[in-house]
């Protein structure tokens, strides 16, 4: 039998969307207007390629079939103006927009930021993390009014849940193209509700993929295989505190970067929305790492002292470790809204080596000054390298590596000897009475990692200024 | 002032890499196998002297720089080198350095290893291939090499004239 809907255009592979469609038509005896209007929307949430859009829809209307009869039409229209308002496409819109308008202001404030001004990047970093947190925040609530209550646990109850934001973000540093790395706590782990939260993780990817396309704001692939928030990311309180205290017990020596980046890890995780049922979840987690880990040393406590921490073992925005993948992001194509050449060359010259002094204070446990001051053009050349490899990937990668300038192994080999580096740094700043998180003892490991470094190093500087001489602008940022 | 009397002079008075810069330049311009071979002792006693200094590593490469060069003067050595062999001698060297072989003769055996990684076609971080455990002594000779040959490439010198 032909119905009405397929005279207004919904797919028929719409089950849903048809059956809603069907309940309006004989239950609430529209007059052709409103139905029309309601198989627009149905139309647009169709093409959306969700149902649940006309689940929520039925739930409206199965309200709606309590109101008194003369009330319905004008309620009825009403309703549809708000749920207008709300759809996915006019959602998608508003938030693409909105994210558009943010990128270009915190976009044009980057520019106007001095070079080295760190607190300056910061602050943008936090404007635009706040940006992100309002975004997640509100596809949280559109999912799940979606999808409904989540499953119930062992109390009958839907369980509770809380997003929550780590690493980067959970320290409110994202730049345009930093990995969103968020994730759900969950009461109770079952089938149940893994489903749920596969579906909700599906969702919200969708939704982000609509409104940011290929580039901007995705979730950590690291963490998300998928691309998408992956099964791997909810966890219960309990599982996401061993996680992270398991990624520190696997390292056989434990350094004191990868303590500093744990217990930051675990600090800075923070929950998106405050108050609710969720905030308790955030309460055992916290208790739980606390008790694997020991407490956060009060220098983690904040924001700040985070970033000051991270800084000082290579994470902050200065280093190699950190600079690269926070800043290079800002040199990414965005989608709109900023001029990524004018972002590419402000940011490139955000690049802070050392200073001469503070190379000097890093190098006085065995290492000799000397070796930080013949760092300090490498230094530079690998803030650029680093950045440069995280900004225009293989083609640049194979650039380097047809000039012989660096290959998979060297960079693997620099990553670690930077690393034993910045613990000598880090060693001398709590002999010379610096407050610090806990430390470790410098090995002998570390003294000849450190030493094998300088004929690299030498020969790393060699290149660059080949290659600065003989093309100046061939590590122009793209 | 011949190149040993010169880079005995400018040891201290620059930082490590410009002196490292200028000393790998003089024995690129550098004929005479005999005067390369003084500046490899001489740097690898120097060497020996700053084992807890940076200019440990950097008088090292310049000890095998030196050297392979003095060898490359002194005779032809083959251009088409097996890049696991000579890894395997490289680390073979090594092996006898850490059971004791004494340096200045194990410097000697290296000439002809460094004078074929001087001639040959490898990777450029081709040291990085070689094991640093436990002592570094022939990855810093193997480097001081490269860092010889990647100043010639830059300088646009064809590595048959290095």
């Amino acid at each position: 039998m032909s119905t009405w809907l397929d005279h207004h255009g919904v797919a028929s592979d719409r089950p849903l969307a048809r059956a809603t469609a069907d309940r309006i038509a004989a239950d609430l005896n529209l007059p052709l207007p409103a139905v029309q209007q309601i198989s627009a929307e149905l139309v647009a949430a169709a093409s959306a390629q969700h149902e649940q859009s006309g689940a929520a829809f039925a739930t409206t209307l199965q309200q709606l079939r309590t109101t008194p009869a003369s009330v319905r039409r004008p309620a009825v229209l009403s309703q549809l103006a708000a749920r207008a308002n709300s759809s996915e496409a006019a959602l998608v819109d508003r938030l693409r927009s909105e994210l558009a308008t943010a990128r270009s202001q915190i976009g044009a404030a980057l520019e106007q930021t001095p070079a080295g001004d760190v607190p300056g990047i910061n602050a943008q970093c936090q404007k635009w993390s706040a940006q992100v947190d309002a975004l997640l925040v509100e596809l949280d609530r559109r999912v799940a009014t979606e999808l409904g209550p989540a499953p119930a646990g062992a109390d009958g109850h839907p369980i509770t849940y809380l997003p929550y934001a780590v690493g980067s973000f959970g320290r409110r540093e994202l730049s345009f193209y930093s990995d969103v790395d968020f994730g759900i706590l969950i009461e109770q782990d079952t089938p149940a509700v893994r489903d749920y939260f596969k579906r909700y993780s599906d969702r919200i990817g969708q939704l982000l993929h609509a409104i940011e396309g290929d580039g901007g704001i995705h979730p950590c692939p690291d963490l998300s295989p998928n691309g998408l928030l992956g099964a791997a990311l909810v966890d219960t309180p309990e599982q996401l505190a061993q996680r992270l205290v398991g990624r520190s017990d696997d390292m056989a020596q434990r350094t004191l970067r990868d303590q500093v980046c744990i217990q930051s890890a675990l600090s800075a995780a923070r929950p998106l929305a405050t108050g609710g049922a969720g905030s308790a979840l955030y309460d055992r987690f916290a208790a739980t790492a606390e008790r694997a880990l020991g407490p956060t040393p009060p220098q983690l406590a904040t924001d700040s002292g985070r970033r000051a921490a991270l800084e000082r073992v290579g994470m902050g925005l200065r280093d190699p470790f950190g600079v690269p993948d926070e800043v290079a992001h800002w040199n990414q194509v965005p989608g709109d809204g900023v001029d990524s050449g004018t972002a590419a060359r402000a940011a490139a010259k955000k690049f802070v080596p050392l200073t001469p002094d503070q190379a000097l204070a890093a190098g006085r446990v065995n290492i000799k000054h000397d070796l930080l001051r013949a760092m300090q053009i490498p230094l530079q050349a690998l803030h650029l390298l680093f950045a440069t490899r995280s900004a225009a990937g293989d083609d640049v990668l194979a650039e380097l590596d047809q000039r012989g300038l660096i290959d998979h192994h060297f960079a693997d080999k620099l990553r670690e000897t930077l690393a034993a580096c910045l613990r000598y740094r880090l060693l001398n700043d709590r002999r010379a009475g610096r407050s610090e998180p806990q430390l470790l003892e410098v090995t002998e490991r570390d003294r000849r990692a450190i030493r094998r470094m300088v004929p690299l190093l030498y020969r790393l500087r060699q290149g660059m200024q080949a290659l600065s001489t003989g093309d100046p602008n061939t590590f122009a940022l793209k | 002032m011949d190149l040993l009397q010169q880079l005995q002079r400018e040891l201290g008075a620059r930082s490590d890499e410009r002196f490292l810069d200028a000393a790998l330049t003089a024995v690129r311009s550098s004929a005479r196998s005999d005067e390369l071979r003084q500046v490899a002792s001489w740097a690898l006693a120097g060497a020996m002297q700053r084992d807890q200094e940076t200019s440990y590593g950097l008088l090292q490469m310049l000890a095998g720089a030196a050297m392979a060069r003095a060898r490359l003067l002194a005779a032809p050595v083959a251009t088409a080198v097996d890049e696991s062999a000579l890894l395997a001698a490289l680390t073979g060297l090594q092996d006898r350095l850490d059971a004791g072989l004494e340096r200045t003769r194990a410097l000697d055996e290296f000439a002809l290893l460094g004078a074929q990684l001087l001639a040959s076609a490898l990777p450029r971080y081709f040291d990085m291939r070689l094991r640093s455990d436990p002592d570094d002594t022939v990855f810093y000779w193997a480097s001081g090499v490269l860092a010889l040959k990647q100043g010639a490439s830059a300088a646009g010198d064809p590595a048959h004239l290095l």
